[in-house]
């Protein structure tokens, strides 16, 4: 019965953690595809970072098959991965986009950006 | 709500704030704290019980606690944390205020660290990590030595340090946010204390919600690194059969996590007696200084959380769907992509905006609003996760097994 139990309690653990990639996932492509609306045609590519090889290379496919529009995308897993202080205006568009996994695992290092650069928490 | 105690310390510089909701066994903490290495004079403890029990684990320790405060919640009301830190929070007379767990090992540095350390950054919200070991030998507390609950059975000690300060990939889950929080009582009324919201009812709470807001306002948020507190195994440790608000799957609340994703400094519902003292209203004067809203009583009843002696998944307020914010109002329902919170976009909510009268409508806008292209994506994706995510923890096993193995093979 106690086996029962942890099995299911490690199940429901996974399924949650996999539901919430999948919605994380989902903000961010469809609100990619609508601010690619709003950007003038030949404007620079947008900077997206994301915390997973997983979900980059989902995004560099969907950029590949032209669902979404052209974005530059850093992978940003533990905090020296990305010295973003070295990125000189993300591309020339001030805008960065963070996934809020990404936000969230590495806040401390992001949570000044918010003040300096166009970041958008998705 | 009646004081069993109240503090005569005149001036202390900490005011350590445990709850209790007539649950703790042990309140071995004062053990501890007893042997701290400085005057006793410069700290007050401060009990915060949500029902009406009077501990006999605390009784022990009872010249150790200087405020003893039952709120005297009835008994049907389901315990709500943010709702006692709020109460220690008032009732602190110390400058800085740490929320810790009162079945926690310190060292006799504990306090002067805490005190070292708001006066070298002042402006920061310090967190003190723990060491958690899960022998069940333990149980009950002993005063096992410290080196015996770093040594076998401890599931997070990295050469002295733990896991989760070694570690940056995920602090917020590898750290112990609610293991002990440190931070300015100024600073915490500035941000209007803990947040009240029925999302923190239960198990799914912590002062890392006031840690999120804190940092949102500008506050460095530090880790000690040298110094730790230290848990063993006890039952029901883990919140089992708790009511859960709404949490990312690992136990963190998800509304604490948007705040921080959406600068929020404020909380979503703010304590009455926390409000009048941020904005210096006369406040009202013994045991009325601290309020509790009547509303509370009856909509944290626990008939209202449960159906058939089943706990209700919590659902958060503030729901998201395939990326756009849905909110509900007195006309219906309002839905906007989510970049659009973003000051620079707000210009544009005219254009992506969605206003129904009903959720199926809703839902049927949203769905024609996104590309069919990319509906097409979202199956494939929802795949590509499960497949990606559980070869992923399948390797994390195995690579432990083996660690394990070659580590028994060597030893």
């Amino acid at each position: 019965m106690r086996l029962w139990k942890r099995i299911a309690t490690r199940w429901f653990q996974f399924r949650g953690e996999v539901v919430g990639l999948i919605r994380g996932f989902q903000i961010l492509i469809v609100n990619l595809s609508l601010i690619g609306k709003l950007r003038p045609a030949g404007a620079n590519p947008i900077t997206v970072i994301v915390d997973s090889w997983r979900e980059a290379t989902i995004l560099r496919l969907l950029c590949f098959t032209q669902l979404l529009p052209q974005h530059k995308i850093m992978v940003m897993r533990r905090n020296r991965d990305l010295n973003l202080f070295m990125q000189s205006n993300f591309g020339n568009e001030k805008l960065l986009i963070v996934t809020s996994r990404a936000f969230t695992k590495h806040y401390q290092l992001l949570a000044d950006l918010r003040h300096q650069l166009r970041m958008i928490v998705l | 709500m009646q004081f069993i105690k109240q503090s005569a310390r005149s001036c202390p510089k900490v005011s350590l704030i445990l709850l209790d909701w007539s649950v703790r066994e042990s309140f071995h903490l004062f053990h501890y704290l007893s042997e701290q290495d400085v005057d006793r004079d410069l700290f007050e403890v401060i009990i915060i019980e949500y029902y009406s029990r009077m501990s006999d684990a605390i009784r022990l320790f009872e010249d150790q606690v200087d405020s003893w405060l039952m709120l005297e919640m009835p008994e049907d009301c389901y315990y709500h944390k943010h709702l006692m830190y709020n109460a220690g929070i008032v009732y602190a007379k110390g400058d800085i205020c740490v929320i810790c767990d009162s079945d926690a090992m310190v060292k006799p540095g504990f306090i002067r660290s805490i005190i070292t350390e708001f006066e070298s950054y002042p402006n920061t919200v310090l967190h003190i990590d723990q060491f958690r070991n899960s022998r069940k030998d333990f149980y009950p507390f002993a005063y096992p030595d410290f080196s015996e609950v770093t040594g076998r059975g401890c599931s997070n000690n990295v050469d002295g340090k733990t896991r989760g300060l070694v570690d940056d990939r995920d602090p917020i889950h590898n750290r112990n946010y609610g293991a002990c929080m440190c931070a300015r009582r100024n600073d915490l009324i500035a941000i209007g204390g803990a947040d009240e919201h029925t999302d923190y009812l239960g198990h799914i709470c912590g002062p890392y919600d006031m840690t999120f807001r804190l940092v949102n306002l500008g506050h460095r948020e530090i880790w000690h690194q040298t110094e730790f507190t230290y848990h063993t195994w006890h039952p029901g440790q883990a919140g089992e059969d708790n009511y859960l608000g709404p949490h990312d799957g690992r136990h963190v609340s998800t509304t604490a996590l948007d705040a921080l994703i959406s600068g929020r400094t404020m909380p979503l519902e703010e304590n009455e007696s926390i409000r009048n003292i941020r904005l210096a209203t006369t406040p009202a004067q013994g045991i009325d200084t601290f309020r509790i809203d009547p509303i509370h009583l009856l909509a944290w009843q626990r008939d209202k959380l449960c159906i058939e002696k089943q706990w209700v998944a919590g659902d958060s307020t503030r729901k998201v769907w395939r990326g756009y914010v849905i909110d509900q109002t007195t006309n219906g329902f309002v839905a906007y992509p989510r970049f659009l919170e973003h000051p620079e976009f707000s210009k544009f909510k005219d254009k992506f905006e969605i206003h129904t009268s009903t959720k199926a409508d809703l839902y049927e806008r949203l769905n024609g609003s996104i590309p069919f292209r990319l509906r097409l994506v979202f199956p494939v994706v929802t795949l590509l996760t499960y497949v990606s995510s559980a070869f992923g923890l399948t390797s994390l096993y195995l690579r432990r097994r083996w660690g394990r193995l070659t580590h028994e093979a060597h030893s």
